[in-house]
């Protein structure tokens, strides 16, 4: 399990987890039922403080993503990666929905939006 | 909820100066980095919660007890002090034996793993240790007897990166029991900046802040600008400013601040440096 | 609480042995040579150094740091100093048991009666020093230690020259005590025992409003 935590980056740590944990369930290298490090050991690890590997794991809880059993651990839950992938794909079409209505409403063409889309593509 | 230790009001009047109404409380299973420039009172309020000194005034429990009516709590406080207090004459074996008979619960096997995983030899005597080593044998000590709630006075000041480093760690390995907790005074904020959940932040002896460590460091943010610029902002947006030839640079609440200033993140020395020595918009005091 | 005599056992050391190695070189001395007149240097130097033992302890604690780490554990302060008196007690009994040795080995020229009356002296020397010594430290521990030998025979000394009290009188009052030693000597003891407790409760009073 891979977890990169930049101090630079203007995100909360807490949210660079969250990210990652998401992203490493939603390609699979974690499955259901897989445990994950304790809060405390994984604090341990990346050198941060228990409240944020804690806020993170409860956010992750809240939105389905794992489970906890007391005494146990965390776990991933019964979420399939294909469940995730179509939520994510819901997403990318809500934020395009949106790209697509701002373009319509200063006069971009469909060519000139897929050029700009494809330069984003490009740079991220 | 649990708390490992809490202070209400806690008074110490000297000539020159006074530790006035410290309140704060460590919840159970979390360290709390207690920061703030050299005589700002850390010292002072560590040593009057492990009754070193007689408090003027307030309450302090550590575990739920009351220490200044009650010594057996200290059978699980752990104590690391910024100066070394074991005999230079002795070594770490006759150490161990001495504590076997001081503290009910001593456990010798995980003082040898202490000391061999510090590489400190049993009969080198304290006088012929480094700075860094009698640290780590007072932590060593600290953490043998069972202890629930270790207090660290300015326990790695003075001591190189790597045994800086060596510390967090053995820090991290205690807190892995949710049962622990870890009161640590610095002025290194670089340390309490990875490891501590909670900030409490003191100058001239009294508190002027105390909260989540994320909390604050979320809430607080520079901001590069000139000196028009910030006289547009109300000024209990900004908590300090220094000025240089160039333009201003100040340290600022984010969410008061509005949205399209390019605000970049503080650290905790930041926040030190600019509440303690920034100066202030208007005429607000503190905070 | 016994790891606190341990301690002061472990930082001691030196000490103890240069104390033992001097008391088995007057032993030795005595016993070869059998010279009486080494009897009384002998005991002056073990009466001394049985007074200033545990103020000595007291100061090494002092200065080495000691009082921070053991004022922060789970032994009362009370305790700390009872150790030390114990520590007191403990080290007259042993210097008691050397001039045994000494006076025995010299031939006994000292009468046994006085040996409480040593033990009396010991103790009552420490009952003085350990309030000073904590409260105005190991140096005073020395000044008011000799004002105690030399103010005393001064007095009498002068008062001798004087012709006020005449060499008669002095040989009467040798004689008064050691005529009457056996009903004195309780009484002694027991002054003496009673001075080391109210020592006691004044040095635990010092030590509990010292801030460290």
């Amino acid at each position: 399990m891979h977890i990169v935590i930049s101090n630079q980056s203007g995100k909360p740590i807490y949210e660079q987890i969250t990210e990652q944990v998401k992203a490493l369930i939603i390609s699979g290298e974690l499955k259901e039922g897989d445990a994950l490090p304790s809060m405390r050991l994984l604090a341990k690890e990346l050198r941060i403080s228990v409240i944020t590997t804690k806020r993170a794991y409860e956010e992750l809880e809240r939105e389905g993503f794992l489970y906890s059993i007391t005494g146990k651990g965390s776990f991933v839950a019964g979420k399939n990666a294909e469940f995730l992938k179509e939520e994510q794909l819901r997403q990318v079409e809500e934020h395009l929905t949106q790209a697509v209505h701002g373009a319509q409403l200063c006069g971009m063409e469909l060519e000139e939006l897929l050029e700009t889309l494809r330069l984003l593509w490009k740079d991220s | 909820m649990e708390y490992a230790l809490e202070l209400r009001g806690l008074r110490k009047n000297y000539h020159h100066f006074t530790l006035d109404n410290v309140s704060l409380s460590l919840p159970k299973g979390c360290i709390m980095g207690f920061i703030g420039e050299n005589g700002a009172g850390k010292s002072t309020t560590i040593k009057a919660m492990v009754g070193l000194i007689s408090k003027d005034g307030g309450e302090i429990r550590l575990l739920g007890q009351d220490p200044t009516l009650d010594r057996s709590v200290m059978e699980q406080v752990g104590l690391v002090l910024d100066s070394g207090f074991f005999p230079p004459e002795m070594n770490a074996k006759q150490l161990g034996v001495s504590m076997a008979r001081i503290y009910q619960r001593w456990d010798p096997e995980e003082f040898r793993r202490f000391l061999e995983r510090f590489q400190i030899a049993w009969e080198k005597k304290i006088k012929e240790y480094s700075r860094g080593m009698v640290m780590k044998l007072s932590l060593a000590v600290a953490l043998s007897h069972g202890a629930k709630l270790l207090l660290l006075d300015e326990a790695t000041s003075g001591l190189d990166p790597i045994v800086r480093d060596d510390i967090l760690d053995i820090l991290y390995d205690f807190i892995q029991d949710e049962e622990h907790s870890v009161f640590l005074s610095s002025h290194i904020t670089a340390d309490l900046e990875k490891i501590a959940d909670y900030i409490a932040f003191i100058h001239r002896g009294k508190l002027l802040m105390v909260g989540e460590k994320d909390d604050l460091l979320s809430s607080y943010g520079l901001l590069h600008c000139t000196r028009d610029q910030l006289e547009e902002l109300a000024p209990d947006t900004v908590a300090g400013y220094r000025t240089s030839e160039f333009g201003v640079t100040a340290l600022v609440k984010r969410y008061r601040m509005p949205g399209d200033y390019p605000v970049e993140n503080a650290s905790l020395d930041d926040i030190l440096l600019y509440c303690v020595k920034g100066k202030k918009l208007a005429s607000q005091e503190g905070f | 609480m016994l790891g606190l005599l341990y301690k002061d056992i472990y930082t001691a050391k030196k000490e103890l042995l240069l104390t033992l190695v001097m008391l088995a070189l007057f032993v030795g001395y005595n016993a070869i040579l059998g010279q009486a007149e080494m009897l009384g240097p002998t005991l002056g130097v073990m009466v001394s150094l049985g007074a200033m033992t545990p103020t000595y302890s007291l100061n090494y604690d002092k200065t080495c740091g000691w009082n921070k780490f053991v004022c922060a554990s789970p032994i009362s302060r009370t305790k700390v100093i009872l150790m030390k008196y114990l520590e007191g007690i403990l080290s007259s009994l042993v210097i008691g048991l050397l001039v045994v040795v000494c006076n025995l080995a010299a031939g006994s020229p000292m009468p046994s009666w006085a040996y409480p009356l040593l033990f009396c002296t010991i103790l009552f020397a420490q009952a003085i020093m350990m309030p000073v010594c904590l409260r105005l430290g190991q140096n005073m521990v020395v000044v008011v230690f000799l004002l105690m030998v030399f103010l005393p025979t001064g007095l009498l000394f002068s008062l001798n020259k004087a012709g006020i009290w005449t060499d008669e009188a002095i040989r009467a009052a040798f004689d008064f005590v050691e005529h009457h030693i056996s009903s004195l000597t309780p009484v002694l003891v027991l002054v003496v025992l009673a001075l080391y407790v109210l020592s006691f409760l004044v040095t635990r009073h010092i030590y509990r409003h010292m801030e460290f």
